[in-house]
């Protein structure tokens, strides 16, 4: 069933968009990702112009966390102050990543930067991911937990302007959450995903997130940002497709929910093994692609 | 459909006065072209669709042109050929050059009035045809069409900048020449009466575009008539495209709405 992008400007197999979607959905229910940072170079591989496709990804990982957000509001499972710190912070590396992205667009080196980014942090990410799913698997039954005494704790604790963070138990400085939302926000605009990815281990090493609350007020932060980033898409590069949006949440949402059920009962070491290689083998050919001498020594982009 | 522009075209041969002229129609990108080129005088033209609607289920579409030699009475003579052109456009086309071991695209050059689609279909090659003096004016080589607008790098040859951007157009199924004759393609019909039948495909942009039928003897543009074509959003698709540009910002919070309400309503039927 084909349908016609209004705003991407290709027709796509409308069927097979959400048939993707929800695969991808679903693995990111089960592993527990949002799945952004398969869903956009997905898309971009269907031919969706890059800046089409990293605009509208975020809305389908918005639509994919509005459930969970809410479970976890419901039973109080948030630490609204922290998330809101976050979000501050996110708010500003939207605006930032946003007009980044423009500003790259007119210089026309937007697509490298965006493969180059996709490079590093699906190495970084794939090789996190392998990592820990081998550990967890030669040591099953074992968590880790962060130091109390590192260095990083240190310089952590001796960072100004601290606030109190009830729900968390904690009594930090604003910055460290500031930054991390500001970066996760830029990351969300430049390479349309959530970054829950990098929330996460964050929020667990450096602010020291307790597990009750953790998912939770991560949840709140990519809810933020990912409506954030698809209202400011919208309204300065206007690539947000409507129509791709919605093929991506109906099957998104749907990939998603039967991921969760599955996903608790299912070994989820052996599922995180194995998308930390597929993620570290899509690293290495995105970089082989960028280092290998090109079939077409120009690349041609109309002018608006 | 086809039998009916058939007849109405033939007509107008017998009857000159009644030929549609469209000369009016003629787009201003045209009057760049010498005086030779924009010759007019009621050569017949008609193509089966002038307006394309693009709704949620376009795949591309398919126009048809008839072309008809006007010597047809009397012993034929001279060539037709026929032209589909897309809207002109701004392109920026930039090298790919190693830096730090990755290719990194540098130096753009900008080129103005592309064309976003050059078909051009005739029995015997465009150049067998017509004067390199005449494919030049009519703006039918799509390697001379567009203008340079910008400073190229000094190290770097224009004209492979040209070649880089026809190559990509080429290969993204916008620039294309049919030669012969082909009932897919270019097909006689009868002695001196042609269709051409031109496949749009989906990446072509929205605009614009213009049916052009030429007639060459001796290298020469004799006559010409233009139609236009007009590929144009309707229905849902209109309405997106309108508010995605003119309310922008209304247009991403209704998309954060549509989002929301997508997964609350996911959760509500999901929960048991």
């Amino acid at each position: 069933m084909p349908i016609y992008l209004p705003i991407a400007e290709i027709s796509v197999n409308a069927l097979g968009l959400i048939a993707l979607s929800a695969v991808i959905g679903f693995i990111a229910g089960l592993v527990g990702i949002g799945g952004g940072f398969i869903l956009t170079p997905s898309l971009m591989l269907m031919g969706v112009p890059p800046m089409v496709a990293v605009a509208t990804s975020p809305s389908q990982v918005a639509a994919a966390s509005v459930s969970a957000a809410l479970s976890h509001f419901r039973r109080r499972a948030v630490d609204v102050r922290l998330g809101l710190v976050l979000s501050i912070g996110g708010a500003a590396g939207t605006i930032v990543g946003v007009g980044l992205l423009a500003g790259l667009t007119q210089t026309g080196q937007a697509d490298l930067v965006i493969q180059l980014m996709y490079v590093a942090f699906l190495t970084g990410m794939g090789t996190l991911m392998t990592l820990e799913s081998v550990r967890a698997l030669r040591y099953p039954g074992h968590t880790l937990t962060p130091r109390r005494r590192s260095r990083l704790q240190r310089t952590l604790r001796a960072l100004p302007l601290r606030l109190r963070f009830p729900a968390s138990g904690r009594y930090m400085s604003v910055l460290p959450p500031l930054v991390l939302g500001a970066v996760v926000g830029a990351l969300a605009a430049v390479i349309g995903v959530g970054g829950g990815f990098l929330l996460l281990p964050a929020m667990i090493y450096l602010l020291r997130t307790p597990a009750k609350v953790l998912v939770g007020t991560s949840l709140m932060q990519i809810l933020v940002v990912t409506a954030l980033v698809t209202v400011l898409q919208a309204s300065i590069n206007r690539t947000v497709d409507l129509v791709l949006a919605l093929l991506l949440m109906v099957g998104g949402v749907i990939g998603a929910q039967y991921g969760v059920r599955l996903g608790a009962r299912l070994r989820a070491e052996q599922l995180r093994l194995v998308l930390g290689l597929v993620v570290l083998a899509t690293a290495v050919w995105l970089l082989r692609d960028l280092g290998s001498v090109p079939e077409q020594p120009f690349t041609v982009g109309v002018v608006r | 459909m086809r039998a009916v522009l058939l007849i109405l075209a033939l007509l107008g041969l017998t009857a000159p006065a009644l030929a549609q002229n469209s000369g009016a129609a003629v787009r201003p990108q045209t009057g760049t072209a010498t005086s030779t080129a924009t010759a007019q005088d009621g050569l017949p033209i008609a193509v089966t669709d002038e307006r394309i609607d693009v709704r949620a289920d376009y795949r591309g579409a398919r126009v048809s042109v008839l072309a008809i030699n006007p010597t047809l009475r009397g012993r034929l003579r001279g060539d037709m050929a026929v032209v589909l052109r897309g809207p002109p456009q701004t392109m920026q086309v930039r090298r790919k050059r190693p830096f730090m071991g990755l290719w990194v695209e540098r130096d753009p050059v900008t080129f103005t009035e592309v064309p976003a689609l050059l078909y051009i279909a005739s029995q015997r090659p465009l150049r067998a045809i017509a004067s390199p003096q005449a494919v030049v004016a009519l703006r039918l080589d799509p390697l001379s069409t567009a203008r340079l607008d910008s400073p190229t790098p000094a190290d770097a040859d224009p004209r492979a900048y040209r070649l880089g951007l026809n190559r990509q157009m080429e290969e993204r199924g916008l620039y294309r020449e049919y030669i012969g004759n082909d009932v897919r393609t270019f097909e006689e019909v009868a002695p001196g009466i042609y269709w051409a039948h031109f496949q749009i495909p989906a990446n072509a942009p929205i605009g614009s575009y213009q049916a052009q039928v030429l007639y060459f003897r001796d290298g020469q543009l004799i006559s010409s008539a233009t139609r236009p074509v007009e590929i144009a959003r309707i229905g849902v698709e209109q309405i997106i495209h309108t508010q995605a540009q003119d309310r922008p910002l209304l247009f991403g919070i209704a998309v954060v709405l549509v989002a929301l309400s997508t997964g609350w309503l996911a959760a509500l039927v999901f929960r048991r």
